[in-house]
């Protein structure tokens, strides 16, 4: 079958089976590799992309479900200026080995979507799934609060 | 590298390196031609192994040791930039291929491992970097006709002290290039660093908030074709009969590979393999461990007690059973543990016409080159193999075999192939951390004093299967890799690593013994971040707390008082005690601590527990390190907050467990990961040094299980002897 969708901002067309994930679609068909896969049963938040804005698993989704709909992938989060995630995630030197990273990034960019200003019981609850063997929690907890504040500046000004 | 087809590919195998050699090796005194570096470029100055001046201006770090998370490549970027005077991130940073001049001195090999990257490295390559900066002052004082001592270079140029002239360091590179390669620099003193010490931010982290870092698992070449494998579950166990004809009907699916104990499923993605996979008629071979169960295991550990193993640490007179009052002998158990990095095994390779070439994530380039020249019976200089940056590893990727099961399927295809672990073969089929058993027994005389320290450790050697590993790249390719037997029977008989953490104990006793009783159940193992530390101590730091008790003493005292005046440990101590505030804990938090010297640095941690419905949760982590000069601050605290999540992960809930000879685990759903919403929050203090930079990816794991059982003890009553320590938790134990 053919799925037409919106990838970062533009239109795309798949050919293939509908049943096969988004994420290999992403990876293997459009060369975005950003997204990543760690275990495949949506148990990690490592292949995590924006579908119509929200923050889902894309190795458990499969293609013919994002037809008509938008999809955000790392690549296209801060394509033209580094989201206020990115920058926040900078500045508190977050990555490690940065595998789990894109994923949390799109979890973080979604939950920040939705509650600009989130505690810590909502950053828990939003970025429970996304896991790090790298340990980089604490800096990912440190990140979205900067990134709410640098939002929150950003809408101010 | 996507640009080129796969011809292209193995052609640039012959030429690479071609080019006019501008330069000599930095070590290369004595040696005849030595081979050219591979990583170099046409038409740049290149004045050692590991820098290389573009025409542009910019320069290109060679980095010889594998980007896994733990920071190496900002580290040793930042020893180098220093004595240049750049910013580290402006360095092109790529990794070494294979060559004698990468080689690690103390592991004569390129691997990554034992966290001794910077402290290996910190003069090497202080030391190429001064090299070009005197090159450059040089060319500059020549054009110039100007003293050398006014020539002062930084951030990419080089300036007359009165500012009245200026060159980039691109325009001196051709002068620069007909001069010889100075030796015997001195390096900027330490009062002079400006970067050593200060600079925080790593060198990778862009391309890992945007996107675009390329792992193994990234990497695309024309033409390629992805595979799975269909692993025996069993260890041990072989193919007995395939039936491909389901998964041929598959679509997408090419062929079906049979091996000895798995079968290649090749297709055009990752889906179509693995739904291929899935439908696989498949027959295995029973296997040595047919019917072997975890508890077996723990069985058969418990009966090699009774063995006598070999004494490594006896001080002491053993005391008169007259004068012993009370003993105290107990049983500690830790299970296996996967490594469970984030990022998939996966390997591309290419082979063909005498050649191979391969992409992957890998802790050693130059053992994985001589591993596929041998599989392949060609010879190394006919491998290239290309390393990039690893989404964790924690010594998994020491073992390569991932890469040659891409290298026989691919010369099976005769075509590109990238093969990908799904995240069951990592968990199923790891080299675990060991499990291993200690008996522990402390004797007291009637007085109430401490008399004896008796560490009793039973585990398998992680060092003999290091050796069929190392062999091939050690051994000339005319000696068989065989010959290498004897040494793993050796090291089979006795390995450090048995009992690394317990051995070494730094309190003043009156008496000490340390027994290592190897016993090998055939489950693979292999070194997992801290190695044998990750278990010894905690056998050895929980007892420490438990003979503290036996005593009436407060367990930090205790540590204190039988430390000498220099200890490392003692520094480590009292800071943690400090900072941590030791012993005014607020109601209902608990503290428990535990200290360990590994890796020639040494760590302090102090856990801090409170009781949510009567169940333990860490609320914070208190560690305190002696790692000599600190290079990049923020990069030691990010390897601390690591090693603290990896070793709470471990303590909490890690374990692997074996039924009917296979892992019973598969995925994060039984295997689970620390999150988030149970992180504590972790403080690091450093104690003041300025001995060289010692180790920071492993320390600060083995203290962490210890002091967290010591404080699960304050805050129950309860000794957790036996990890993980959730187990004692869940539902239907009391607590
Ligand atoms: S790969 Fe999708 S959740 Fe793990
Ligand atoms: S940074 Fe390595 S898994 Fe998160």
């Amino acid at each position: 079958m053919t799925v037409e969708f919106v990838l970062n901002g533009r239109a795309v067309r798949i050919e293939g089976e509908g049943e096969r994930p988004l994420l290999w679609a992403l990876r293997e068909d459009l060369g975005l590799t950003g997204t990543r896969f760690g275990c495949g049963r949506g148990l990690c938040g490592a292949c995590t992309v924006h579908v119509d804005g929200v923050a889902v698993r894309s190795c458990s989704l499969p293609l013919a479900g994002v037809a008509g709909r938008a999809v955000t992938t790392i690549e296209g989060l801060g394509a033209s200026v580094p989201h206020a995630v990115q920058r926040a995630w900078l500045e508190e030197n977050t990555p490690q080995c940065g595998y789990c990273q894109s994923g949390q990034i799109m979890s973080a960019a979604a939950l920040l979507a939705a509650d600009p200003a989130p505690d810590d019981a909502a950053i828990d609850r939003a970025m429970a799934g996304n896991l790090c063997r790298c340990g980089t929690y604490p800096r990912i907890r440190r990140a979205i609060h900067r990134a709410a504040a640098l939002l929150a500046a950003e809408a101010a000004s | 590298m996507s640009g080129l087809d796969r011809r292209s590919f193995l052609r640039n195998v012959s030429v690479a390196g071609a080019g006019v050699m501008l330069a000599i090796t930095l070590g290369g005194c004595g040696r005849t031609a030595p081979p050219p570096w591979p990583n170099r470029r046409e038409g740049v100055l290149q004045p050692n192994a590991f820098l290389q001046l573009l025409p542009d201006g910019s320069v290109v770090f060679t980095i010889a040791k594998t980007e896994m998370g733990q920071g190496v490549m900002t580290g040793l970027a930042t020893l180098v930039a220093e004595e240049l005077g750049i910013d580290p991130r402006a360095l092109k940073c790529e990794f070494a291929e294979p060559h004698p001049d990468y080689v690690d001195p103390e592991y004569h090999s390129m691997v990554t491992g034992g966290s001794n990257s910077l402290r290996i490295n910190f003069d090497t390559l202080r030391t190429a970097g001064a090299a070009l900066r005197e090159m450059l002052r040089a060319a500059a004082a020549r054009e110039w006709q100007a003293p050398l001592a006014d020539c002062i270079a930084g951030d990419g140029e080089v300036r007359l002290r009165d500012g009245s002239r200026r060159a980039g360091w691109g325009e001196l590179a051709a002068t620069a290039a007909t001069l010889e390669v100075p030796h015997g620099l001195p390096l900027k003193p330490r009062e002079d660093w400006r970067l050593i010490g200060h600079h925080d931010a790593r060198v990778d982290a862009p391309s890992k908030v945007d996107g675009s870092a390329r792992f193994g698992i990234d990497v695309a070449v024309p033409g390629m074709l992805t595979a799975v494998m269909v692993r025996c579950p069993q260890f041990g166990g072989r193919l007995r009969r395939c039936d491909p004809e389901r998964t041929l009907a598959v679509a997408g699916v090419r062929r079906v590979l049979e091996f000895e104990t798995a079968v290649a499923v090749v297709a055009d993605g990752y889906w179509q393999a693995s739904r291929g996979a899935g439908v696989l008629g498949v027959e295995w071979d029973a296997g040595p461990l047919d019917g072997v169960d975890s508890a077996a295991i723990t069985a058969a550990q418990r009966e090699r007690l009774h063995d006598e193993g070999r004494v490594v640490r006896e001080e002491g007179e053993a005391p008169d059973p007259q004068r012993i009052a009370r003993t105290l002998n107990v049983e500690y158990r830790v299970p296996y543990l996967a490594h469970a990095a984030m990022e998939p095994l996966a390997a591309v390779a290419v082979v063909g016409d005498g050649r191979a070439e391969v992409w992957a994530g890998n802790q050693g380039p130059d053992i994985l080159q001589a591993l596929i020249a041998r599989r392949l019976d060609i010879p190394r200089a006919a491998v290239r193999v290309h390393s990039l940056p690893a989404g964790g590893a924690f010594g998994r990727r020491t073992y390569m075999e991932f890469v040659l099961e891409a290298v026989d399927i691919a010369a099976a295809m005769a075509a590109p192939v990238k093969l990908i672990w799904s995240r069951e073969d990592d968990m199923r089929h790891d080299r675990y951390r060991p499990a291993a058993l200690a008996a522990m027994r402390a004797d007291f005389g009637a007085d109430g004093a401490l008399l004896a320290w008796e560490a009793r450790i039973v585990c398998p050697s992680v060092v003999s299967g290091m050796v069929p590993l190392i062999a091939p790249l050690l051994l000339p390719d005319a000696i068989p890799a065989a010959i290498a037997d004897p040494f793993e029977v050796l090291a089979a008989r006795w390995d450090p690593m048995n009992t690394e953490g317990a051995s070494g104990i730094p309190y003043r006793l009156p008496r000490v013994r340390i027994e290592s009783l190897l016993y090998d159940p055939d489950v693979p193992v292999g070194v997992w971040r801290s190695v044998g530390n990750s278990q010894n101590a905690f056998f050895s730091e929980s007892f420490v707390d438990e003979v503290a008790h036996a005593l009436g003493e407060d367990p930090l005292q205790f540590r204190l008082g039988r430390l000498g005046s220099e200890a490392p440990e003692r520094r480590v101590l009292e800071l943690v005690a400090e900072k941590s505030r030791w012993g005014q804990a607020p109601a209902g938090v608990f503290q428990g601590v535990a200290v360990l010297a590994c890796f020639q640095t040494t760590v302090a941690e102090v856990v801090e527990v409170e009781l949510v419905a009567g169940v333990p949760r860490v609320r914070r982590v208190v560690c305190a390190v002696d790692c000599g000069t600190v290079v990049n601050p923020d990069v030691v605290r990010m390897q601390l907050e690591s090693a603290v999540v990896f070793a709470l992960s471990a303590a909490l809930y890690g374990e692997i467990t074996i039924r009917d000879g296979a892992v019973e685990q598969g995925n994060f759903d039984d295997y689970p990961l620390l999150g988030i919403d149970e992180c504590p929050a972790i403080e690091s203090h450093f104690v003041a040094s300025e001995a060289s930079p010692t180790g920071i990816g492993e320390p600060g794991v083995p203290p962490l299980a210890p002091a967290l059982a010591n404080a699960v003890f304050a805050a129950t009553g309860r000794r957790v002897r036996e990890l993980p320590i959730m187990r004692a938790f869940s539902t239907g134990n009391p607590t």
